[in-house]
């Protein structure tokens, strides 16, 4: 599950068995480790409304999660529901910090155990029948780390 | 609770390394061996770079900083081959030291990057036959329904790199009748300012300057987790990973802007059930984000580590990389550093971790690697 080793120059010993000798405590010591299994996944998602709609109200966390709420429940039924989810932030069109984006997006994190499950209903579903609303999630970006996630890949550098 | 395999979020990892920063560093002779300074150098073309640091250090330092050059780049429309003619070849490739990178997305386009003189081309089996040029696999992790993919790298710096020669050639040959489509490049010379660019010979390209300015974000009233004692001698594996990755999700989250860094967020716990950790120790600060934007090298970055170590008592620096490898590609890091993140016991059971000897400097880095992203 994890790597964890203590690298001091002056013993090198396997992780598992006790140090025989302890390096004097003047000796600047380097911890690393490894993580695999963090306890969240991360996802940006845009809320892309259908073509002939006119235009949703700008998103907001209760909306957005009313939204997934009900692409989880149509897709897995009531255990769906009960995938706790967290508004991380919600970005409205044309507010983003580098440029104007398109459509509104919201940030959220999941269980990691529960990501593969959320992002197959949230691309699944076109929500909104009959009330008009009709939208659909697109997954942007997702990951274990947001740290990896929040500035995007920079591919709108090479867009002139 | 639900059978759904996820094969790429197995493949991610978080590399997570606590050091002791020399006292002092010689701008001329960085130990890019040690961490964190082998992260900056590990990822030479970074596309965003943010330091988040406390308002009022910020305005201390803020004259020392403005006198960093700005970074500088261009977005440039060329042929592959155009990399090869004399004037470009010689000031920028041979004599010279440039940055330069492709569009296209790594493991389904043909993706160029050009670092110390070599360049390395990512391509198809199909074209990668039809080049003629030798290359080596690239390891595809198992995926299924995944094209293999190979990779050429050619050092052009080598004194048999030149016109005329057999080697040489047959590169010329490949580019002319193989690798024959214009590409949007990123280009940044390390060797030059921005002011000298009008006689060079990048300007027959005609190259769009991308205006790398610092971006300020005043982040007020934030709720600040204590850096001290992250990391301990006693604790267990387990216990550390979750203290850095915690602490690691905080400092994303300024960088995102979310409202539930705030310290007067209030929002339903329906909505989100974030809380900052370190429940005891948070304080409310006001910080500021500085972000750059732009083909940013890794000496820049090196240079901005640097210049910031001695003035703030404690900072973040958070890079994102540009061209990641399809497989296991490296996203980027963040490093923290302050005093005491790594607590030796003695020196928490004394002062309660408010002991602040200038020499004893920790540096949290983190370094990413397998996200998804798609824009």
């Amino acid at each position: 599950m994890a790597d964890v080793q203590r690298k001091d120059p002056m013993t090198e010993a396997p992780p598992s068995t006790a140090p025989k000798r302890k390096a004097p405590d003047s000796t600047p010591t380097t911890i690393n480790f490894t993580s695999r299994n963090p306890p969240w996944t991360y996802l940006k998602l845009q809320l892309i409304p259908q073509p002939d709609t006119p235009s949703l109200q700008p998103l907001d966390p209760l909306s957005a999660r009313t939204y997934l709420s009900s692409a989880l429940s149509q897709f897995l039924g009531l255990t769906g529901t009960a995938i706790p989810i967290d508004i991380l932030k919600i970005e409205n069109k044309g507010s983003s910090a580098n440029g104007t984006t398109k459509y509104d997006a919201v940030w959220v994190r999941v269980p990691r155990d529960d990501g593969a499950a959320v992002v197959a209903a949230i691309s699944s579903w076109i929500g909104g029948s009959g009330s008009g609303s009709g939208a659909a999630w697109r997954v942007c970006a997702k990951g274990n780390y947001l740290g990896a996630l929040v500035s995007g890949s920079g591919r709108d550098l090479f867009v002139p | 609770m639900f059978d759904f395999t996820d094969d790429a979020s197995g493949r991610e990892k978080c590399y997570t390394t606590v050091s002791q920063l020399p006292g002092f560093i010689d701008p001329t002779q960085v130990p890019t061996k040690k961490s964190p300074f082998s992260a900056i150098v590990n990822h030479p073309f970074a596309h965003t770079v943010e330091v988040i640091l406390p308002e009022d250090v910020y305005t201390d330092i803020q004259t020392s900083l403005d006198k960093l050059n700005k970074p500088h780049s261009a977005r440039v429309f060329m042929l592959p081959s155009d990399l090869l003619e004399h004037e470009f070849f010689n000031t920028y490739i041979k004599t010279g030291n440039i940055l330069m990178i492709s569009e296209g997305r790594a493991g389904s386009d043909n993706v160029y990057t050009l670092q110390d003189g070599i360049l390395k081309i990512e391509l198809g089996r199909e074209t990668f036959e039809r080049t003629g040029l030798t290359g080596k696999p690239i390891r595809s992790g198992g995926r299924k329904h995944a094209k293999e993919r190979f990779l050429i790298e050619l050092n052009l710096r080598l004194p048999s790199m030149l016109h005329g020669k057999k080697g040489f050639d047959r590169i010329v040959w490949a580019f002319k009748n193989v690798l024959n489509q214009s590409l949007a490049w990123l280009f940044c010379d390390l060797e030059s300012t921005p002011g000298d660019q009008e006689t060079k010979p990048i300007q027959k390209q005609s190259p769009q300057m991308i205006n790398s300015e610092v971006l300020k974000t005043k982040l007020s009233q934030i709720s600040t987790p204590p850096l001290q004692g992250l990391v301990s001698p006693e604790m267990s594996e387990g216990d550390m990973q979750e203290s850095c990755g915690a602490f690691a999700e905080w400092i994303a989250m300024v960088q995102l802007g979310s409202p539930r860094v705030s310290a007067e967020d209030a929002v339903d716990s329906y909505l989100s059930r974030y809380s900052v950790p370190g429940d005891e120790g948070t304080c409310t600060t006001d910080l500021i984000s500085l972000k750059w934007h732009g083909l940013i090298s890794g000496p820049w970055v090196l240079q901005l580590f640097n210049s910031l170590l001695p003035s703030s008592p404690w900072f973040i620096l958070s890079v994102s990389a540009l061209g990641r490898q399809a497989v296991e590609g490296r996203d980027g890091y963040t490093i923290a550093t302050a005093p005491n993140i790594h607590c030796s016991s003695v020196a928490s059971s004394g002062n309660g971790g408010e002991v602040s000897e200038s020499g004893n400097r920790n540096a949290l880095c983190w370094e990413f690697v397998g996200a998804t992203s798609i824009e």
